[in-house]
Protein backbone atom coordinates (compact mmCIF):
# COMPACT_ATOMS: atom_id res chain seq x y z
CA UNK A 1 0.00 0.00 0.00
CA UNK A 2 2.47 2.65 1.11
CA UNK A 3 4.67 1.97 -2.30
CA UNK A 4 1.64 2.25 -4.36
CA UNK A 5 1.16 5.27 -2.27
CA UNK A 6 4.85 6.56 -3.19
CA UNK A 7 3.85 5.80 -6.82
CA UNK A 8 1.31 8.09 -6.85
CA UNK A 9 3.24 10.54 -5.12
CA UNK A 10 6.36 10.69 -7.04
CA UNK A 11 4.34 11.96 -9.49
CA UNK A 12 2.82 15.35 -7.98
CA UNK A 13 5.64 16.10 -5.86
CA UNK A 14 9.60 15.79 -7.23
CA UNK A 15 11.84 13.47 -4.85
CA UNK A 16 14.43 15.09 -2.55
CA UNK A 17 13.48 18.38 -3.56
CA UNK A 18 12.71 21.14 -1.01
CA UNK A 19 9.79 23.52 -2.29
CA UNK A 20 11.78 26.30 -1.60
CA UNK A 21 14.89 25.15 -4.23
CA UNK A 22 14.83 27.22 -7.09
CA UNK A 23 13.86 24.24 -9.35
CA UNK A 24 10.94 22.72 -7.43
CA UNK A 25 8.40 25.02 -9.21
CA UNK A 26 10.24 24.11 -12.86
CA UNK A 27 9.92 20.27 -11.83
CA UNK A 28 7.42 18.46 -14.41
CA UNK A 29 6.24 17.43 -10.79
CA UNK A 30 5.37 20.25 -9.85
CA UNK A 31 3.58 21.52 -13.02
CA UNK A 32 1.68 18.33 -13.15
CA UNK A 33 0.13 19.42 -9.34
CA UNK A 34 -0.43 22.79 -10.36
CA UNK A 35 -1.93 21.66 -13.57
CA UNK A 36 -4.16 19.63 -11.95
CA UNK A 37 -5.79 21.51 -9.19
CA UNK A 38 -6.24 24.58 -11.65
CA UNK A 39 -8.42 22.63 -13.67
CA UNK A 40 -10.70 20.93 -10.94
CA UNK A 41 -10.81 24.72 -9.68
CA UNK A 42 -12.70 25.71 -12.88
CA UNK A 43 -14.52 22.66 -12.86
CA UNK A 44 -17.64 24.10 -10.86
CA UNK A 45 -20.39 21.53 -12.36
CA UNK A 46 -18.23 19.11 -10.42
CA UNK A 47 -17.84 21.14 -6.95
CA UNK A 48 -21.81 21.06 -7.29
CA UNK A 49 -22.68 17.94 -8.57
CA UNK A 50 -20.48 16.64 -5.16
CA UNK A 51 -22.10 18.70 -3.27
CA UNK A 52 -25.54 17.90 -4.13
CA UNK A 53 -24.26 14.00 -3.95
CA UNK A 54 -23.78 14.63 -0.10
CA UNK A 55 -26.81 16.40 0.93
CA UNK A 56 -28.86 14.02 -0.52
CA UNK A 57 -26.97 11.64 2.33
CA UNK A 58 -27.79 14.33 5.37
CA UNK A 59 -30.99 15.14 6.81
CA UNK A 60 -31.28 18.69 6.31
CA UNK A 61 -32.70 19.35 9.79
CA UNK A 62 -29.69 17.90 11.59
CA UNK A 63 -26.73 19.36 9.08
CA UNK A 64 -25.25 21.79 6.97
CA UNK A 65 -22.68 21.43 4.64
CA UNK A 66 -20.24 23.65 2.91
CA UNK A 67 -17.46 24.13 0.19
CA UNK A 68 -14.29 25.11 2.22
CA UNK A 69 -11.82 23.87 -1.07
CA UNK A 70 -8.55 26.47 -1.32
CA UNK A 71 -7.60 25.18 -4.09
CA UNK A 72 -6.28 28.76 -5.24
CA UNK A 73 -4.34 27.71 -2.05
CA UNK A 74 -2.83 24.62 -3.44
CA UNK A 75 -5.55 21.97 -1.70
CA UNK A 76 -5.46 18.98 -3.40
CA UNK A 77 -8.89 17.40 -2.28
CA UNK A 78 -12.21 19.04 -2.36
CA UNK A 79 -13.36 19.72 1.46
CA UNK A 80 -16.60 19.34 2.72
CA UNK A 81 -17.32 20.87 5.91
CA UNK A 82 -20.91 19.21 7.83
CA UNK A 83 -22.10 20.87 10.96
CA UNK A 84 -24.04 18.65 13.17
CA UNK A 85 -26.32 21.49 14.18
CA UNK A 86 -27.59 18.98 16.94
CA UNK A 87 -23.71 19.43 18.71
CA UNK A 88 -23.28 22.66 18.06
CA UNK A 89 -23.36 25.05 20.47
CA UNK A 90 -22.94 28.58 20.53
CA UNK A 91 -19.73 29.64 19.20
CA UNK A 92 -18.55 25.87 19.53
CA UNK A 93 -19.14 24.31 16.30
CA UNK A 94 -18.91 20.91 15.52
CA UNK A 95 -18.02 19.26 12.12
CA UNK A 96 -17.59 16.20 9.97
CA UNK A 97 -14.72 16.91 7.31
CA UNK A 98 -14.85 14.91 4.35
CA UNK A 99 -11.83 15.26 2.00
CA UNK A 100 -11.90 13.67 -1.56
CA UNK A 101 -8.66 13.66 -3.49
CA UNK A 102 -7.77 15.10 -6.73
CA UNK A 103 -5.09 13.31 -7.22
CA UNK A 104 -6.30 9.95 -6.71
CA UNK A 105 -9.67 7.92 -5.88
CA UNK A 106 -9.28 8.18 -2.13
CA UNK A 107 -11.03 9.82 0.54
CA UNK A 108 -10.90 10.61 4.71
CA UNK A 109 -13.21 11.79 6.66
CA UNK A 110 -12.30 13.06 10.12
CA UNK A 111 -14.39 15.26 12.48
CA UNK A 112 -13.15 18.63 13.75
CA UNK A 113 -14.24 21.18 16.60
CA UNK A 114 -13.58 24.86 16.06
CA UNK A 115 -14.33 27.90 18.70
CA UNK A 116 -14.69 31.11 17.88
CA UNK A 117 -12.85 33.21 20.65
CA UNK A 118 -14.04 36.37 21.19
CA UNK A 119 -12.52 39.72 23.30
CA UNK A 120 -14.22 41.25 26.00
CA UNK A 121 -15.21 44.52 23.67
CA UNK A 122 -16.74 41.43 21.26
CA UNK A 123 -13.95 41.99 18.70
CA UNK A 124 -12.67 38.14 17.09
CA UNK A 125 -9.66 36.73 18.48
CA UNK A 126 -9.46 33.86 17.28
CA UNK A 127 -10.17 29.91 16.84
CA UNK A 128 -9.65 27.10 18.70
CA UNK A 129 -9.72 24.32 16.76
CA UNK A 130 -9.23 20.33 17.92
CA UNK A 131 -9.21 18.09 14.59
CA UNK A 132 -9.24 14.10 15.16
CA UNK A 133 -9.50 11.29 13.06
CA UNK A 134 -11.10 9.06 15.40
CA UNK A 135 -14.58 9.85 15.15
CA UNK A 136 -16.50 6.84 16.53
CA UNK A 137 -17.55 9.07 19.59
CA UNK A 138 -18.00 12.29 17.68
CA UNK A 139 -20.96 11.32 15.19
CA UNK A 140 -23.67 9.55 13.70
CA UNK A 141 -22.64 6.45 12.83
CA UNK A 142 -25.83 6.12 9.90
CA UNK A 143 -24.52 9.45 8.52
CA UNK A 144 -20.58 7.89 8.42
CA UNK A 145 -22.18 4.70 6.81
CA UNK A 146 -24.05 6.67 4.41
CA UNK A 147 -20.90 8.75 3.08
CA UNK A 148 -18.59 5.96 2.83
CA UNK A 149 -21.64 4.47 0.71
CA UNK A 150 -21.48 6.84 -1.19
CA UNK A 151 -18.13 7.18 -1.87
CA UNK A 152 -17.85 3.58 -3.09
CA UNK A 153 -20.34 4.32 -5.26
CA UNK A 154 -18.54 6.94 -6.67
CA UNK A 155 -15.03 4.34 -6.76
CA UNK A 156 -13.00 6.11 -3.98
CA UNK A 157 -11.12 4.30 -1.58
CA UNK A 158 -11.50 5.28 2.28
CA UNK A 159 -7.78 5.98 3.70
CA UNK A 160 -7.19 5.26 7.57
CA UNK A 161 -5.43 7.03 9.98
CA UNK A 162 -2.37 4.71 10.25
CA UNK A 163 -1.87 5.43 6.67
CA UNK A 164 -2.69 9.01 6.36
CA UNK A 165 0.10 9.85 8.79
CA UNK A 166 2.67 7.87 7.29
CA UNK A 167 5.33 9.77 6.61
CA UNK A 168 7.08 10.46 3.13
CA UNK A 169 10.35 12.95 4.03
CA UNK A 170 11.59 12.86 0.78
CA UNK A 171 8.91 15.00 -0.75
CA UNK A 172 8.10 18.44 -0.23
CA UNK A 173 5.56 20.96 0.13
CA UNK A 174 5.36 24.91 0.29
CA UNK A 175 4.94 25.43 4.10
CA UNK A 176 5.13 21.84 5.35
CA UNK A 177 8.59 20.78 6.70
CA UNK A 178 9.57 17.22 5.23
CA UNK A 179 9.22 15.62 8.32
CA UNK A 180 5.73 16.62 8.24
CA UNK A 181 5.21 15.64 4.61
CA UNK A 182 2.23 13.06 5.19
CA UNK A 183 0.60 10.82 2.86
CA UNK A 184 -2.45 13.16 3.56
CA UNK A 185 -0.60 16.26 2.97
CA UNK A 186 0.39 14.28 -0.26
CA UNK A 187 -3.08 13.78 -1.32
CA UNK A 188 -5.49 16.35 0.78
CA UNK A 189 -4.17 19.38 2.24
CA UNK A 190 -1.75 20.77 4.48
CA UNK A 191 -3.38 20.50 7.69
CA UNK A 192 -6.44 18.65 9.19
CA UNK B 1 24.39 45.97 1.04
CA UNK B 2 27.08 44.02 2.52
CA UNK B 3 29.75 46.49 4.20
CA UNK B 4 33.20 46.51 2.91
CA UNK B 5 34.13 48.84 5.26
CA UNK B 6 35.25 48.12 9.04
CA UNK B 7 32.37 46.75 10.70
CA UNK B 8 32.24 48.71 14.20
CA UNK B 9 32.57 52.08 12.83
CA UNK B 10 29.42 51.30 10.43
CA UNK B 11 27.79 50.00 13.30
CA UNK B 12 28.05 53.00 15.62
CA UNK B 13 27.37 54.89 12.61
CA UNK B 14 23.74 52.67 12.20
CA UNK B 15 22.87 53.59 15.75
CA UNK B 16 23.43 57.03 14.74
CA UNK B 17 20.84 56.38 11.68
CA UNK B 18 18.56 54.93 14.03
CA UNK B 19 18.57 57.83 16.10
CA UNK B 20 18.53 60.11 13.42
CA UNK B 21 14.95 58.78 11.81
CA UNK B 22 13.71 58.30 15.04
CA UNK B 23 14.49 62.51 15.39
CA UNK B 24 13.34 63.40 12.17
CA UNK B 25 10.17 61.25 12.40
CA UNK B 26 9.72 63.18 16.29
CA UNK B 27 10.65 66.50 15.09
CA UNK B 28 8.45 66.55 12.91
CA UNK B 29 5.56 65.86 15.74
CA UNK B 30 7.11 68.07 18.52
CA UNK B 31 10.60 67.45 18.38
CA UNK B 32 11.44 65.33 21.52
CA UNK B 33 15.25 65.38 20.48
CA UNK B 34 16.03 69.25 20.63
CA UNK B 35 19.68 68.26 21.10
CA UNK B 36 19.63 65.93 17.89
CA UNK B 37 23.56 65.76 17.34
CA UNK B 38 25.97 67.28 14.31
CA UNK B 39 26.43 63.68 13.33
CA UNK B 40 22.33 62.97 13.09
CA UNK B 41 21.73 66.36 11.33
CA UNK B 42 24.71 64.74 8.64
CA UNK B 43 23.13 61.41 7.91
CA UNK B 44 19.68 62.95 7.43
CA UNK B 45 21.55 65.71 5.15
CA UNK B 46 22.73 62.42 3.51
CA UNK B 47 19.90 60.79 2.86
CA UNK B 48 17.97 64.41 1.37
CA UNK B 49 21.18 64.96 -1.02
CA UNK B 50 21.03 61.32 -2.06
CA UNK B 51 16.95 61.88 -2.63
CA UNK B 52 17.98 65.15 -4.61
CA UNK B 53 20.70 63.35 -6.49
CA UNK B 54 17.79 60.85 -7.75
CA UNK B 55 15.49 63.31 -8.63
CA UNK B 56 17.76 65.67 -10.83
CA UNK B 57 19.38 62.67 -12.64
CA UNK B 58 15.68 61.20 -13.35
CA UNK B 59 14.72 63.76 -15.01
CA UNK B 60 18.08 64.39 -16.85
CA UNK B 61 17.25 60.97 -18.44
CA UNK B 62 13.70 61.35 -19.20
CA UNK B 63 14.50 64.11 -21.19
CA UNK B 64 17.40 62.18 -23.12
CA UNK B 65 16.31 58.99 -25.16
CA UNK B 66 19.60 57.38 -25.76
CA UNK B 67 20.61 56.27 -22.24
CA UNK B 68 21.84 52.95 -21.50
CA UNK B 69 20.40 53.54 -18.20
CA UNK B 70 17.01 55.12 -17.13
CA UNK B 71 16.22 55.79 -13.33
CA UNK B 72 12.57 56.55 -13.99
CA UNK B 73 11.80 52.82 -14.48
CA UNK B 74 12.85 52.45 -11.11
CA UNK B 75 11.59 53.01 -7.22
CA UNK B 76 14.42 53.76 -4.76
CA UNK B 77 13.92 51.56 -1.37
CA UNK B 78 14.79 54.28 0.77
CA UNK B 79 14.13 52.35 3.87
CA UNK B 80 16.83 50.47 2.53
CA UNK B 81 19.51 52.93 2.69
CA UNK B 82 23.42 52.06 4.27
CA UNK B 83 25.72 54.76 5.01
CA UNK B 84 29.42 53.50 4.34
CA UNK B 85 32.57 55.54 4.68
CA UNK B 86 34.74 54.75 1.93
CA UNK B 87 38.88 54.50 2.05
CA UNK B 88 39.47 58.60 1.78
CA UNK B 89 37.01 58.72 4.70
CA UNK B 90 33.97 60.21 3.01
CA UNK B 91 30.41 59.05 3.27
CA UNK B 92 28.93 56.67 0.67
CA UNK B 93 25.03 56.30 0.75
CA UNK B 94 24.10 53.59 -1.02
CA UNK B 95 20.17 52.60 -1.92
CA UNK B 96 18.25 49.22 -3.48
CA UNK B 97 16.92 50.10 -6.70
CA UNK B 98 13.69 48.49 -7.13
CA UNK B 99 11.94 47.68 -10.68
CA UNK B 100 9.99 44.74 -12.08
CA UNK B 101 11.63 45.60 -15.85
CA UNK B 102 15.30 45.05 -14.77
CA UNK B 103 17.26 42.11 -16.22
CA UNK B 104 19.69 42.64 -13.49
CA UNK B 105 19.60 40.27 -10.52
CA UNK B 106 20.08 43.59 -8.25
CA UNK B 107 20.48 47.60 -9.18
CA UNK B 108 21.29 50.54 -6.51
CA UNK B 109 22.81 54.04 -6.83
CA UNK B 110 25.36 55.19 -4.61
CA UNK B 111 25.90 58.90 -3.71
CA UNK B 112 28.89 60.62 -2.60
CA UNK B 113 29.41 64.14 -1.73
CA UNK B 114 32.58 65.94 -2.44
CA UNK B 115 34.60 68.52 0.10
CA UNK B 116 32.19 71.43 -2.24
CA UNK B 117 29.14 69.72 -0.96
CA UNK B 118 28.23 68.81 -4.36
CA UNK B 119 26.59 64.84 -4.95
CA UNK B 120 27.71 62.62 -6.86
CA UNK B 121 26.60 59.02 -7.73
CA UNK B 122 26.46 56.24 -9.71
CA UNK B 123 24.10 53.23 -10.82
CA UNK B 124 25.21 49.84 -10.46
CA UNK B 125 23.84 46.76 -11.83
CA UNK B 126 24.74 43.29 -10.66
CA UNK B 127 23.39 40.84 -13.49
CA UNK B 128 23.50 37.50 -11.14
CA UNK B 129 23.19 36.96 -7.64
CA UNK B 130 26.39 38.35 -6.68
CA UNK B 131 26.34 36.73 -3.61
CA UNK B 132 26.80 33.55 -4.84
CA UNK B 133 28.32 33.45 -8.63
CA UNK B 134 30.88 35.50 -9.89
CA UNK B 135 28.42 38.06 -12.20
CA UNK B 136 28.93 40.73 -14.26
CA UNK B 137 28.76 44.39 -12.95
CA UNK B 138 27.49 47.32 -15.06
CA UNK B 139 28.47 50.92 -13.61
CA UNK B 140 25.79 53.91 -15.45
CA UNK B 141 26.54 57.62 -14.95
CA UNK B 142 24.16 60.11 -13.66
CA UNK B 143 23.04 60.85 -17.28
CA UNK B 144 22.05 57.48 -17.50
CA UNK B 145 25.34 56.47 -19.44
CA UNK B 146 27.15 52.89 -19.22
CA UNK B 147 30.66 54.00 -18.56
CA UNK B 148 32.20 50.54 -17.11
CA UNK B 149 31.94 46.92 -17.56
CA UNK B 150 33.50 44.20 -15.48
CA UNK B 151 33.70 41.03 -13.24
CA UNK B 152 32.51 41.37 -10.38
CA UNK B 153 33.88 38.67 -7.59
CA UNK B 154 31.77 37.87 -4.17
CA UNK B 155 34.47 36.42 -2.51
CA UNK B 156 37.00 39.38 -2.82
CA UNK B 157 34.75 42.13 -3.02
CA UNK B 158 36.89 43.14 -6.28
CA UNK B 159 35.76 44.15 -9.95
CA UNK B 160 38.07 43.63 -12.67
CA UNK B 161 37.32 45.65 -15.48
CA UNK B 162 36.38 44.42 -18.84
CA UNK B 163 35.89 47.64 -20.74
CA UNK B 164 35.87 51.10 -19.80
CA UNK B 165 33.52 53.50 -22.20
CA UNK B 166 34.94 57.04 -20.50
CA UNK B 167 38.30 58.64 -20.06
CA UNK B 168 38.40 60.19 -16.93
CA UNK B 169 38.27 58.26 -14.06
CA UNK B 170 40.95 55.90 -12.43
CA UNK B 171 40.69 52.89 -10.45
CA UNK B 172 42.32 52.76 -6.54
CA UNK B 173 42.93 49.72 -5.29
CA UNK B 174 44.02 49.55 -1.41
CA UNK B 175 44.59 46.54 0.75
CA UNK B 176 45.35 42.88 0.23
CA UNK B 177 43.18 42.31 -3.02
CA UNK B 178 43.41 38.16 -2.01
CA UNK B 179 41.42 38.72 1.59
CA UNK B 180 38.89 40.95 1.43
CA UNK B 181 40.68 43.82 -0.11
CA UNK B 182 39.06 47.29 -1.24
CA UNK B 183 37.95 48.73 -4.35
CA UNK B 184 37.39 52.52 -5.06
CA UNK B 185 36.50 54.30 -8.26
CA UNK B 186 37.59 57.93 -8.05
CA UNK B 187 37.30 60.13 -11.19
CA UNK B 188 39.24 63.13 -11.41
CA UNK B 189 38.80 65.12 -14.36
CA UNK B 190 41.08 65.46 -16.95
CA UNK B 191 42.88 62.16 -15.57
CA UNK B 192 42.72 59.54 -18.38
CA UNK B 193 42.38 56.25 -17.09
CA UNK B 194 41.01 53.04 -17.34
CA UNK B 195 42.08 52.58 -20.89
CA UNK B 196 40.49 51.84 -24.24
CA UNK B 197 37.34 52.90 -24.41
CA UNK B 198 35.23 52.26 -27.23
CA UNK B 199 33.24 56.18 -27.14
CA UNK B 200 35.55 57.90 -24.74
CA UNK B 201 34.13 61.43 -23.56
CA UNK B 202 34.68 63.84 -20.85
CA UNK B 203 32.01 62.08 -18.23
CA UNK B 204 33.31 61.81 -15.24
CA UNK B 205 32.08 61.07 -11.29
CA UNK B 206 33.79 62.10 -8.41
CA UNK B 207 34.34 58.92 -6.21
CA UNK B 208 32.40 55.24 -6.61
CA UNK B 209 32.50 52.89 -4.03
CA UNK B 210 31.86 49.07 -4.69
CA UNK B 211 29.30 47.68 -2.25
CA UNK B 212 27.91 44.27 -2.22
CA UNK B 213 23.81 44.40 -2.75
CA UNK B 214 20.98 44.18 0.03
CA UNK B 215 21.83 43.24 3.15
CA UNK B 216 20.10 45.07 6.00
CA UNK B 217 20.42 48.56 6.40
CA UNK B 218 22.85 48.97 9.45
CA UNK B 219 20.50 50.68 11.19
CA UNK B 220 19.50 46.96 12.00
CA UNK B 221 22.87 46.70 12.93
CA UNK B 222 22.90 45.85 16.68
CA UNK B 223 26.14 46.71 19.23
CA UNK B 224 27.55 43.01 20.53
CA UNK B 225 28.97 44.13 23.60
CA UNK B 226 24.94 44.83 24.51
CA UNK B 227 23.75 41.57 23.08
CA UNK B 228 21.71 40.02 26.25
CA UNK B 229 22.36 36.32 26.90
CA UNK B 230 21.33 34.18 23.68
CA UNK B 231 17.64 32.98 24.59
CA UNK B 232 17.27 31.07 21.10
CA UNK B 233 13.68 30.19 19.81
CA UNK B 234 12.12 33.00 21.70
CA UNK B 235 10.76 36.24 19.56
CA UNK B 236 11.81 39.52 21.22
CA UNK B 237 9.63 42.66 21.03
CA UNK B 238 12.74 45.63 20.19
CA UNK B 239 10.27 48.06 21.69
CA UNK B 240 10.23 50.93 19.75
CA UNK B 241 13.08 52.33 17.90
CA UNK B 242 15.79 54.73 19.49
CA UNK B 243 14.31 53.79 22.58
CA UNK B 244 15.86 54.10 25.98
CA UNK B 245 19.79 53.11 25.68
CA UNK B 246 20.39 54.84 22.50
CA UNK B 247 18.40 52.03 20.53
CA UNK B 248 20.34 49.34 20.79
CA UNK B 249 20.71 48.24 24.88
CA UNK B 250 17.68 45.88 25.23
CA UNK B 251 17.72 43.35 22.28
CA UNK B 252 19.18 42.11 19.42
CA UNK B 253 15.65 41.63 17.52
CA UNK B 254 15.39 43.56 14.77
CA UNK B 255 12.79 46.18 14.12
CA UNK B 256 9.08 45.05 13.44
CA UNK B 257 9.13 47.04 10.35
CA UNK B 258 7.11 45.04 8.08
CA UNK B 259 3.89 47.10 7.41
CA UNK B 260 0.06 46.13 7.13
CA UNK B 261 0.41 48.60 3.92
CA UNK B 262 2.06 46.15 2.30
CA UNK B 263 -1.60 44.59 2.04
CA UNK B 264 -4.50 44.87 -0.54
CA UNK B 265 -7.50 42.39 0.46
CA UNK B 266 -9.75 41.85 -2.10
CA UNK B 267 -12.77 38.85 -1.31
CA UNK B 268 -12.06 35.88 -4.02
CA UNK B 269 -14.35 32.44 -3.31
CA UNK B 270 -16.33 31.90 -0.96
CA UNK B 271 -16.01 33.37 2.46
CA UNK B 272 -12.18 34.39 1.63
CA UNK B 273 -10.25 37.58 1.55
CA UNK B 274 -6.50 37.30 -0.47
CA UNK B 275 -3.69 39.54 -0.98
CA UNK B 276 -0.52 38.94 -2.84
CA UNK B 277 2.73 40.23 -1.43
CA UNK B 278 6.03 40.20 -3.17
CA UNK B 279 9.71 40.36 -2.00
CA UNK B 280 9.24 40.17 2.02
CA UNK B 281 12.47 40.20 3.25
CA UNK B 282 13.37 38.25 6.13
CA UNK B 283 16.20 38.71 8.38
CA UNK B 284 19.16 36.60 9.90
CA UNK B 285 22.37 36.73 11.95
CA UNK B 286 25.10 35.32 9.91
CA UNK B 287 27.69 34.66 12.81
CA UNK B 288 30.13 33.64 10.73
CA UNK B 289 30.04 36.23 8.56
CA UNK B 290 28.80 38.59 11.98
CA UNK B 291 26.86 40.34 9.48
CA UNK B 292 22.43 40.55 9.12
CA UNK B 293 21.68 39.00 5.81
CA UNK B 294 18.27 39.52 3.96
CA UNK B 295 16.45 36.39 2.25
CA UNK B 296 13.83 37.13 -0.05
CA UNK B 297 10.40 35.40 -0.14
CA UNK B 298 8.82 34.35 -3.47
CA UNK B 299 5.56 36.33 -4.13
CA UNK B 300 2.98 35.01 -1.20
CA UNK B 301 -0.67 35.64 -1.39
CA UNK B 302 -2.25 35.63 2.10
CA UNK B 303 -6.01 34.28 2.74
CA UNK B 304 -8.03 35.36 5.51
CA UNK B 305 -11.53 34.53 6.44
CA UNK B 306 -13.92 37.67 5.26
CA UNK B 307 -15.33 37.75 8.62
CA UNK B 308 -12.96 40.06 9.85
CA UNK B 309 -12.44 43.24 7.80
CA UNK B 310 -9.75 43.74 5.12
CA UNK B 311 -7.86 46.43 6.95
CA UNK B 312 -8.02 44.13 9.93
CA UNK B 313 -7.15 41.61 8.04
CA UNK B 314 -3.95 43.60 6.61
CA UNK B 315 -3.40 44.46 10.36
CA UNK B 316 -3.28 40.70 11.77
CA UNK B 317 -1.80 39.87 8.41
CA UNK B 318 1.28 42.04 8.77
CA UNK B 319 1.03 41.02 12.76
CA UNK B 320 1.83 37.67 11.78
CA UNK B 321 4.77 38.66 8.96
CA UNK B 322 6.67 40.41 11.42
CA UNK B 323 6.06 37.50 14.48
CA UNK B 324 7.41 34.62 12.24
CA UNK B 325 10.13 36.90 11.41
CA UNK B 326 11.09 37.67 14.93
CA UNK B 327 10.55 33.56 15.38
CA UNK B 328 13.23 33.31 12.41
CA UNK B 329 15.63 35.82 13.94
CA UNK B 330 15.37 34.23 17.42
CA UNK B 331 15.79 30.90 16.10
CA UNK B 332 19.06 31.18 14.14
CA UNK B 333 20.59 34.08 15.40
CA UNK B 334 22.77 31.74 17.90
CA UNK B 335 23.36 29.51 14.93
CA UNK B 336 26.97 28.95 14.46
CA UNK B 337 26.23 28.04 10.98
CA UNK B 338 23.12 28.70 9.10
CA UNK B 339 21.15 26.38 7.32
CA UNK B 340 20.88 27.33 3.02
CA UNK B 341 18.55 30.02 2.38
CA UNK B 342 15.43 27.55 1.51
CA UNK B 343 15.54 25.47 4.80
CA UNK B 344 15.19 29.21 6.88
CA UNK B 345 12.41 30.31 3.93
CA UNK B 346 10.70 26.94 4.40
CA UNK B 347 10.57 27.68 8.60
CA UNK B 348 9.67 30.99 7.83
CA UNK B 349 6.45 30.08 6.14
CA UNK B 350 5.49 26.92 8.51
CA UNK B 351 5.94 29.98 11.60
CA UNK B 352 4.10 32.28 9.33
CA UNK B 353 1.12 29.76 8.89
CA UNK B 354 0.75 28.80 12.62
CA UNK B 355 0.43 33.04 13.17
CA UNK B 356 -2.18 33.01 10.33
CA UNK B 357 -4.29 30.12 11.48
CA UNK B 358 -5.19 31.82 14.77
CA UNK B 359 -8.13 33.51 12.21
CA UNK B 360 -8.27 30.46 10.25
CA UNK B 361 -5.99 32.17 7.83
CA UNK B 362 -3.48 30.66 5.53
CA UNK B 363 -0.78 31.52 3.04
CA UNK B 364 0.76 30.12 0.16
CA UNK B 365 2.82 30.96 -2.84
CA UNK B 366 1.88 33.03 -6.09
CA UNK B 367 1.21 29.96 -7.90
CA UNK B 368 -1.55 29.59 -11.71
CA UNK B 369 -4.20 28.35 -9.67
CA UNK B 370 -4.13 31.91 -7.84
CA UNK B 371 -7.40 33.92 -8.21
CA UNK B 372 -7.14 36.85 -10.98
CA UNK B 373 -8.90 39.52 -8.30
CA UNK B 374 -5.56 39.21 -6.24
CA UNK B 375 -3.96 41.96 -5.84
CA UNK B 376 -0.26 41.96 -5.93
CA UNK B 377 1.61 44.44 -3.62
CA UNK B 378 5.44 45.47 -3.18
CA UNK B 379 6.49 44.71 0.49
CA UNK B 380 5.81 47.87 2.25
CA UNK B 381 8.02 48.68 5.21
CA UNK B 382 7.37 51.22 8.06
CA UNK B 383 10.85 51.50 9.71
CA UNK B 384 9.04 52.85 12.66
CA UNK B 385 6.88 50.32 13.10
CA UNK B 386 3.04 51.17 13.37
CA UNK B 387 1.55 49.07 11.56
CA UNK B 388 -1.90 49.42 12.25
CA UNK B 389 -4.32 49.56 9.77
CA UNK B 390 -6.92 51.29 11.12
CA UNK B 391 -11.31 50.90 10.03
Amino acid sequence: MIEQLEETISKFYPKNLLAFDPLYEQSEEYKLLTTIITRTMNDKPLSNRLVESIKKELPPSLYTIEDTTLFSFLDRCFTFQIEDVTKSEGNKKVYLILCISILASYYCIYRKKSEQVYDKDGSFIGFIDDADFNIDQSFNSKLINSLESLMLRLSYTKLEEKILLHAFPNYSIFGVSNENFLTFTALFKDKL
Amino acid sequence: MIKIFNSASLRIVGLMMMLAIFSYSCNKKGDPFPDASIEQERNLSLIQQARDWFDKSSSQMESNSNNDFDLNSYNPDWKAFVIDTNLAGKSVISVPLLSEESGAFYTEMSVIISNEGNASGVVKEYMNDPYKEETELRLYTNDGKLFATGTYRSDTKQMQLKKTFAKSFKAISKGNSANGGKLMWEAEVGEEVGGGGETPDSRWLDEVVITEPYTPPTTWEPEPHYDPPIDPGIPVDPGPIGGSGGGGGTTTAPPRDFSCASFVFTKTTGSFQEAGVKNIRIKVRDLQRNINRDIYMPTLVFGLPTFITPNQASTFASSSVNNAMDAVWGLYRASPTLPNDPVIQEKFIELLRGFLSVKGGTVQRLGPQTSAKVVVKEADYDLLGSGDCND
